[in-house]
Formats: C-alpha cells, sequence, structure tokens
C-alpha cells in the first residue's frame, strides 16, 4: 500500500523570506574539525517542516558528522543551527531529545537484553515523570501513566508489525525487525524532527522498498520532520523532497531532487574525473 | 503420586501465568513458609536465617547496580561498612571503651538507624560522579582501592569507629519494643526484605529501571531517547546506597558488634557469588543467590561431617577444610560455572527448571498409563 | 636515611613493576583483568616453601618446579576458563577471575594456616652495604632480576617475530589474525609469561621482610592495581613507570610515617590507593594509555 508522498511542489525552496515553517531547521555556517581535518566546513541549509530532507554525498562528505552534531554526539568548532528558534549545538544529547529530535544508528540502535516491549516504552521517557520515589512505591500517578503508556506503546507495535515478538529480548529479533523497533520508539518520543542514519543499510531489495514505503508516510502520518542520511540514490530520488550534498565538508548542491540529479557539480564528486564512480553509486 | 504431583505443578503454573502476577504469588507463598519458621527451627538455624534475610536485602541493593545499571561495582562491602559504622556511632552515647574514648551521639536507636541508612545513601550520591567519570576497568580497581582504604580507616580512626576491636552494637528500640531476640529480627529482616524486593521489581518494570537497563544496555542510544546518565547514575547509587544501608544496620544488629575486619575484600565476594548465582538484574534472583551463598556454609558445617576431607569439629590444625573453606571454594566454583553455562543465573532457568521437573514427573507417571501394547 | 629509602623503593619499585606488566600483558591479550594474580604470588611463594623446606629439594630446584607449577596453573586457567569466554565483557572476565582468586587463596590460605613456611633461601637476612645505603641482599636479587626481565621482555617484544606477533594481537586482533597470527598461542603465551613473572616475584616477595610463604601478598597484587592504571592497562610502560613510582611512594611513606601517626599506623599500605584515585582523578584512562575514541 503506497501512502501519499508529500506533494513536492508544495514544500517550495527555504527562501530568504524566515518563515519558521520553511525554515524550520536552520543550519548556519556549521564547521567541524577533528584535530587536523575539516568535517563540516561552513556548512549552511534549511529544512523545511514536513519534508523528508536528505543529505547525501561521497564516503568521508561529513554526513555522520552533520548527524552527531545535530542530536548533541559532536561539538561543533562554529555555526549554529536552531530548531524552530531554539538553539540545538553545543547541548548534550539527551538535552537535544527533549527538545524534540530523534535520531537512528546505524547498528539498529535496540537494547539487546530488554524485551521489545520494555525497548518501545522506553520512547516514552522525555514524556513520562516518575522517578525513584513515584516509581518505587507505585503511586497512583504513576501506575496511570505506566498504563497510558503501555497502551500508546501497543498502538505503534501492531503500527510497524513487532506486536508479535513484544516479549522477545531485542537481541534475538531480526534485523529488520530491530530497526522498526528503533523507529518505533523513535517516534514514540513524539518528536518534531527524526534524524535517520542511513536507516536501509545491509538490507535487501525488498527490504529496502518496505523502510522505503515507511520512511514516505512518516511526515502525513506522524506529523514529523525527517532528515535522511543515506547512500541509497534510488531511496533519496524516490521519497526525498528536497536534497543538500555534501562533499568533503562542503556543501556543493542543495535543492529539489531532480535539480540535484542533474547538477554537474555533484556529477563530478560521485564520479570523479576518471568518469567511473567511485563509490558505485548508478547515476 | 508422580502423575498427582505433575498435574498439579501443571495446573498451578497455567493458573499462574508468568510474569507479574506469578512472581507475586510465588512470594506469597513464600512468606507464608517463612513466617511461620522462626518458631519451628533451633536458634542456630534462625539466627543462620537472619543473616540470609539481611543479605539478601543487600544483594538486591549491589544487584541494581552491577546488573540492571550494569556498573563493575566489587565493593558492596564499603556500603554496608558505612550503615554499620553510622548507626553504631549515632545510637551509642560516648564512652569509654578499652582503655579508650570512643565517640558517640546517643541518639534514640530508631533514628539512629533511618539516619545510619541515609548517611549510606548520601556517600552513594557522593561516589556517582567519581564513578561516572571512570570507565568499567577504572571503576572495578578503584572499588578495591575504597574496600582497603575503608579497612583503614576503620582500623585507625579508633576514636570513631573503636578501631580493630570496633564497637558494641545496642538493640533496636523502636516505640518501646526492643528487638532483641533472634526471632524478633528475623520478623524485621523479614519486612524490610520484602519491602526491599517490591521496591525494586517497580523500579525495573517502570520508567527509573527502563533507564538503567538501556544505559547499560547501550549508552549513545540511551541519551537519544533523552536519558540524561550521569544524572541517572547518580540516582541509583543513591538507590542503592540506602538498600545497602538498610542492610548494614541490619548487619550490625544482627551482629550485635561491628568490626572492621567483617567489612573485607572477601565479603565483596560473596555478594558478587550472589548476584551471579542468582542473575544479574534480578532482585528475585538476588533474593534466591544470598539464600544459597548465606546456607550452604552453615548447611555444611552442621551435616558436612560425612564428607572425608571436611573438618566440623572446629579445631586448629586438624587437615580437614573448615565449613567455611570449603564454601568459597564451593562457591568459586559456582561463580565460573555459572559466568560459563548459566549467564543469566538462576532467575534465568527457573522456568526452565519447572518445565524439567514438571517433565521429569510426568514421564516417571507415564509408565503407570501405559498399557502392555504400547509401541513406543 | 632518605638514600636507604630511595634505594628500598626502587628494588621494592621493581617487583612491583613486574607484577603491574604481568597484569598488562594478560590484559592486552585477552581484555581480562586477571583478579588470581594476587593468588598465584602466594601460589609461588607456597610450592617453593614447602618443596624447598619440607620435601628436602633444596632451594632452587623447588624455585624451579614452583615457577612451572604457576605458570602451568595460568595456562591452564587460560585455556580452559578464558579462552572459551574471548568476546565476553570486561566484567564477566573479570569476574571469573575473581572465582579462581576466591578457589586458589583459600587452598593456600588453608596450607599456611597460622604456620611459618620459611623458603630456605640463599639470601636470608643478609644485608649489603654500599656507602651510607644498606640493602636486604633479597631485595637487590629481585633489582637485577626484575631488570634483567624487563630488559629481556623489552628486545623480546621489539625483535622477535613473537613479539611482533604479540604486540601486533594486542592492537588490532582482527587484522593480527588475517595476517596469520594464531590468536590462541598469543594469549596462552601472554598468559604464561604472566605467571611465571608471578612465581618469581611472589618468591622474592615471601624472602623479605616476612619470614616465609605470606598470603598478604595477595593485597600486595591489588596495589598494584594503581601501577597499571597508570597506563590504563594496556601500556607497559605506563606499568614499569607506576610500579617504580608505586614503590618509591610506599617506601618513604613507610620511613616517615611514624612522624604521621595522626594519619593512622601503617599508612604506607594505602598509599597506593590514594595515587590511584589521584590518577584515575587526573585523566580517567590512565596517563599512559590509548585513547578509546567510541564512533556513533
Amino acid at each position: 500500500m503506497m501512502a501519499s508522498i508529500p506533494d513536492k511542489q508544495t514544500l517550495a525552496a527555504p527562501g530568504n523570506a524566515s518563515d519558521p515553517d520553511r525554515e524550520f531547521l536552520r543550519v548556519e555556517n556549521l564547521t567541524v574539525c577533528f584535530g587536523g581535518l575539516t568535517a563540516l566546513d561552513a556548512v549552511s541549509f534549511s529544512v523545511a517542516r514536513g519534508s523528508i530532507h536528505a543529505v547525501i554525498g561521497p564516503n568521508g562528505a561529513g554526513k555522520s558528522t552533520l548527524l552527531n552534531v545535530l542530536s548533541g554526539f559532536c561539538r561543533a568548532n562554529s555555526g549554529k543551527a536552531t530548531l524552530g528558534g531554539v538553539d540545538l549545538i553545543q547541548r548534550k544529547p539527551h538535552e537535544v531529545a527533549r527538545l524534540g529530535v530523534g535520531r537512528t544508528f546505524q547498528q539498529p540502535g535496540v537494547f539487546k537484553q530488554m524485551t521489545v516491549a520494555e525497548n518501545l516504552l522506553l520512547g516514552r521517557h522525555t514524556l513520562l515523570q516518575s522517578g525513584y520515589v513515584a516509581a518505587g512505591l507505585r503511586l497512583p500517578s504513576s501506575r496511570l501513566e505506566e498504563r497510558a503508556a503501555r497502551e500508546r506503546m501497543l498502538e505503534f507495535a501492531e503500527l510497524f508489525q513487532v506486536r508479535h515478538v513484544l516479549d522477545r529480548r531485542a537481541g534475538q529479533i531480526s534485523y529488520g525487525e530491530q530497526k522498526r523497533v528503533e523507529i518505533a520508539r523513535t517516534l514514540l518520543m513524539e518528536p518534531s524532527i527524526v534524524l535517520f542514519d542511513e536507516p536501509v543499510a545491509g538490507m535487501n531489495a525488498y527490504e529496502t522498498t518496505e523502510m522505503s514505503k515507511l520512511l514516505a508516510r512518516l511526515p502525513s502520518d506522524f506529523g514529523v520532520t525527517v532528515i535522511l542520511v543515506e547512500h541509497d540514490i534510488h531511496l533519496v530520488m524516490a521519497i526525498a523532497t528536497w536534497v543538500t550534498v555534501l562533499d568533503f565538508g562542503h556543501k556543493i548542491a542543495n535543492g529539489p531532487p531532480a535539480d540535484v540529479q542533474a547538477d554537474p557539480v555533484v556529477r563530478q564528486a560521485y564520479l570523479g574525473t576518471s568518469g567511473r564512480t567511485k563509490d558505485h553509486t548508478v547515476w | 503420586m508422580c502423575d498427582g504431583v505433575a498435574s498439579a505443578l501443571a495446573r498451578g503454573r497455567q493458573a499462574l501465568g508468568s510474569g507479574q502476577a506469578r512472581d507475586a504469588a510465588l512470594l506469597a507463598a513464600a512468606v507464608v513458609v517463612v513466617l511461620v519458621l522462626p518458631l519451628l527451627l533451633s536458634p542456630f538455624w534462625v539466627q543462620t536465617g537472619v543473616f540470609a534475610l539481611v543479605a539478601a536485602i543487600g544483594a538486591i541493593g549491589l544487584n541494581l547496580l552491577m546488573g540492571s545499571a550494569g556498573v563493575f561495582w566489587v565493593a558492596p562491602s564499603f556500603f554496608f561498612a558505612v550503615g554499620s559504622y553510622s548507626y553504631a556511632v549515632l545510637a551509642v552515647p560516648p564512652a569509654h571503651l578499652l582503655g579508650q574514648d570512643v565517640a558517640g551521639v546517643g541518639l534514640p536507636t530508631g533514628v539512629a538507624a533511618l539516619l545510619g541508612v541515609l548517611a549510606t545513601g548520601i556517600v552513594g550520591l557522593l561516589l556517582a560522579p567519581l564513578a561516572s567519570r571512570l570507565r568499567t576497568l577504572g571503576l572495578a580497581v578503584a572499588s578495591i582501592g575504597m574496600i582497603y582504604v575503608g579497612q583503614y580507616v576503620l582500623d585507625n580512626a579508633t576514636h570513631l569507629t573503636g578501631g580493630t576491636n570496633g564497637r558494641t552494637i545496642p538493640a533496636l528500640n523502636v516505640l518501646g519494643y526492643t528487638f532483641a531476640s533472634s526471632q524478633s529480627l528475623w520478623y524485621l529482616a523479614l519486612t524490610c526484605l520484602i519491602a526491599t524486593w517490591l521496591y525494586a521489581q517497580n523500579l525495573l518494570r517502570s520508567r527509573p529501571g527502563r533507564a538503567l537497563q538501556a544505559l547499560r544496555d547501550n549508552p549513545l542510544a540511551a541519551q537519544a531517547m533523552g536519558v540524561n546518565i550521569p544524572l541517572e547514575k547518580a540516582k541509583v547509587y543513591i538507590a542503592s546506597g540506602v538498600i545497602s544501608g538498610v542492610c548494614g544496620v541490619m548487619l550490625a544488629l544482627a551482629f550485635q558488634t561491628v568490626q572492621p575486619a567483617y567489612f573485607d575484600f572477601n565479603l565483596s565476594v560473596q555478594y558478587l557469588a550472589m548476584t551471579i548465582l542468582g542473575g544479574l538484574g534480578s532482585p528475585t534472583g538476588a533474593v534466591a543467590g544470598a539464600m544459597i551463598v548465606t546456607l550452604v556454609p552453615s548447611l555444611v558445617a552442621q551435616y558436612g561431617g560425612f564428607l572425608p576431607f571436611v573438618n566440623t569439629s572446629g579445631s586448629l590444625g586438624s587437615s580437614g577444610l573448615t565449613a567455611q573453606e570449603v564454601s568459597q571454594i564451593v562457591f568459586g566454583i559456582a561463580i565460573i560455572a555459572f559466568l560459563r553455562f548459566i549467564p543469566g543465573g538462576l532467575a534465568s532457568i527457573g522456568p526452565l527448571l519447572a518445565d524439567r521437573v514438571q517433565g521429569l514427573l510426568e514421564r516417571r507417571a507415564r509408565p503407570s498409563a501405559r498399557g502392555p501394547a504400547q509401541a513406543d | 636515611m632518605l638514600a636507604e629509602l630511595i634505594a628500598e623503593g626502587v628494588t621494592l619499585g621493581s617487583l612491583y613493576a613486574l607484577i603491574a606488566f604481568a597484569f598488562v600483558i594478560t590484559f592486552r591479550a585477552t581484555e581480562t583483568l586477571n583478579f588470581a594474580l594476587g593468588s598465584f604470588l602466594v601460589m609461588g611463594g607456597l610450592v617453593t616453601a614447602e618443596l624447598s623446606v619440607n620435601a628436602h629439594l633444596g632451594f632452587w630446584p623447588a624455585f624451579a618446579i614452583s615457577c612451572a607449577l604457576v605458570t602451568a596453573t595460568s595456562m591452564l586457567i587460560e585455556r580452559f576458563l578464558v579462552r572459551p569466554m574471548i568476546g565476553r565483557t570486561l566484567f564477566v572476565l573479570g569476574v571469573l577471575t575473581i572465582g579462581v582468586d576466591l578457589i586458589i587463596s583459600t587452598l593456600t590460605q588453608h596450607v599456611i594456616g597460622d604456620k611459618v613456611f620459611p623458603l630456605g633461601d640463599p639470601w636470608g637476612s643478609k644485608v649489603l652495604s654500599f656507602a651510607t645505603v644498606s640493602l636486604p641482599a633479597s631485595r637487590l636479587s629481585a633489582l637485577i632480576v626484575a631488570l634483567a626481565i624487563g630488559v629481556g621482555f623489552a628486545l623480546w617484544f621489539r625483535y622477535t617475530t613473537w613479539g611482533i606477533a604479540m604486540r601486533a594481537a594486542a592492537e588490532d586482533s582482527a587484522t593480527a589474525a588475517l595476517m596469520g597470527v594464531r590468536l590462541g598461542r598469543v594469549s596462552m603465551v601472554a598468559w604464561a609469561i604472566s605467571g611465571l613473572i608471578a612465581g618469581i616475584a611472589g618468591m622474592f616477595l615471601s624472602t623479605f621482610p616476612t619470614l616465609g610463604a605470606d598470603p598478604t601478598l595477595r593485597d600486595v597484587a591489588f596495589s598494584t592495581f594503581p601501577a597499571a592504571a597508570l597506563g590504563g592497562f594496556d601500556s607497559t610502560t605506563g606499568a614499569v613507570v607506576g610500579g617504580m613510582l608505586i614503590g618509591l611512594v610506599t617506601a618513604i611513606t613507610q620511613g616517615y610515617e611514624s612522624h604521621l601517626t595522626f594519619l593512622g599506623a601503617s599508612l604506607h599500605t594505602i598509599v597506593p590507593y590514594v595515587a590511584l584515585v589521584v590518577i584515575l582523578l587526573i585523566n580517567p584512562n590512565g596517563l599512559f594509555g590509548t585513547r578509546e575514541v567510541s564512533r556513533v
């Protein structure tokens, strides 16, 4: 069942007008250096609310660094990033999460010794209140919010087709199921924006198609903005509404997928001077 | 008869289901048994039982830290010492013991006990930032250091601790009732144990417990879900500290004295064994482990005489191993065997064992139901 | 007086450096903190004493057999307990060795009891004097042996194929395996070396200042943790430097502690642990060790 992909025309280019929805996430002159290596060099772009914004580029372009800076796992040397006007960088990862930024990891970030149900329930961590007193003593407030959390969790388990493995340990389910658990859990956090780190890495063609259908539905069904770091160009072309291309830490292109695909600078970065693809992407 | 037991067991297990309901039912059954025991057992076994119950409290506290939070902390004895000695100092008025002055505050014993528990929680809080800074190895090594430094302080701060001879402990007196006899201590320890067990279970099955296990399994993903790792670690150190403080105060009451020699590395190793045997991350497992580690030495001492290499006469110089030594060797082997073959401890094989027992009983019962013409 | 304390510190430090080195070498090879090393030390002293005096074998044959025995024990533990568990967490492997330590130390404690087990060593209580400094003969021999071992291993690691193989395996075991290094052999050799060192150090530590086999050597092993921690547990240089430092600080403290009785009667016993806390506060990774960067 193919869900509707957001109309690419309606999500127009972020222009000079500072429309809050058009520039929901604003990255300005972000620079990150590791020792002598500049991973990101004064990168600037904006992400529109409700879009599926892909960040692509050859290996070593700085895509992972970008994700890590935006989610608080890495410090920026200079520059800014704001989400809905709120400063994102120079914050700890858990603070960034509380601001409504979710992220997934390349190796599915599941908690292997916890059950799938517990994994999912952890997604509600920022939305629940019980601590060592309320939860330990099973006060009514704690019991109430647990019950509500459980109901919501079951809904999502159903939606992401992991209901049948709720009692299994997350380390014992299949790779695809782990990925779905991770996404479901991240969405249970009710984030405004989710950063996906190569969501189809290690998947075959069938799994990739299923995952891309799921990702395409996220803005419409869950009201989240999606940032997608990916190598798989087919996936990006199929579902992205906007593409930013990085190469050696520089932004070299930024626009709708079709424009980016035709951009000679981008072809150069991917194909190199010999005309052969550097990383075997079909262009 | 086997058939009957097997089907009763099957029906019972089916009725109980699994998870929280089953655990609660098992607990209720255990509680009934344990309530009646002190009236039936000899004083030696009542005393041993008190130690077992107290150890279970400490084991739950350690399990919370080591099992659920995954902290490589090998010095529970440090926390127990804080609890025990705090009670000693707070509950006794200044005195002159064995030729020296010892400090004391002379508070009512009930208040002293509560403050002792609180003090241990505070020590946990103070340790948390240090522990967060260290990696696994550093923490393990630092905790060993703390045992030795702790023992040194206990031996040498004689004004406070009474030195190597330690201090005497007054019996707990609350609202006019004095917990002087072993039997009264049994019920006190049991109450504390039940409360601790319920608390730990509640914690692990809700938000704080999930945060703990998450930061153990995958710290990066946990942070991405909004778990503030240093804060959550501080909280579990406090909780573990408080529970260990209860254990410490109860140990003091059970021994009626406190001495530095008790809180050594070997004591910590015993609690490590309890946690490994019982199963990391399971409060029920911790209780089971504590029972085994506390009861085995007493069992060997009482009934092990028939084993040729065991010396139960208590006289030094004879060639057999003492009950204590036999137990230690058994626990060393058990630690190795469990880590190798049953890493989840007894908690993980509990349901499996019940399956096996049930199956065994059913197989035993079957021959009587089999007709002569039955083919296999 | 200070010169003598320094000399004492250097000789003691050389033994500490050896023990710390033994910890680090097994950690680098098998990611295991060998808590049982302390009981190996006790074993070394006890077996030498038992064979030398009670079995009348004479000191040197007894010492040789004792070293062989401790080495063999260490290798057996590696082969049958540690190797099947490679890949498990630090915690699991560490607690495993705590289990082993429990067994061995209970047995040695049982044999020793409160008896005295003299070793029958050739140094006895002989003391040698150089200028104003007098050193026990056994300590001096310990220093010489430690230096020989230290230099020997430094050369061995650097120039022999085995040494290079071990260093490669410690740095990147996957690549080393692909290059043909037999990881099982490497870990066996590491634990063998560690056991041998423990046997030797245990013997020396049982000759002076104690009267014989000494069960408290287990505590001595733990007090070399700070030395190993100085190198983050995976730097042999750090362990050696740390061992010398700890030895010096311990000896000097012991010399002056009579002036510091307000801090307790035997301050030198906990000085290593205080040093440990200081080291770890300055840098949780140790001061020499290789930093681990977690990739997200």
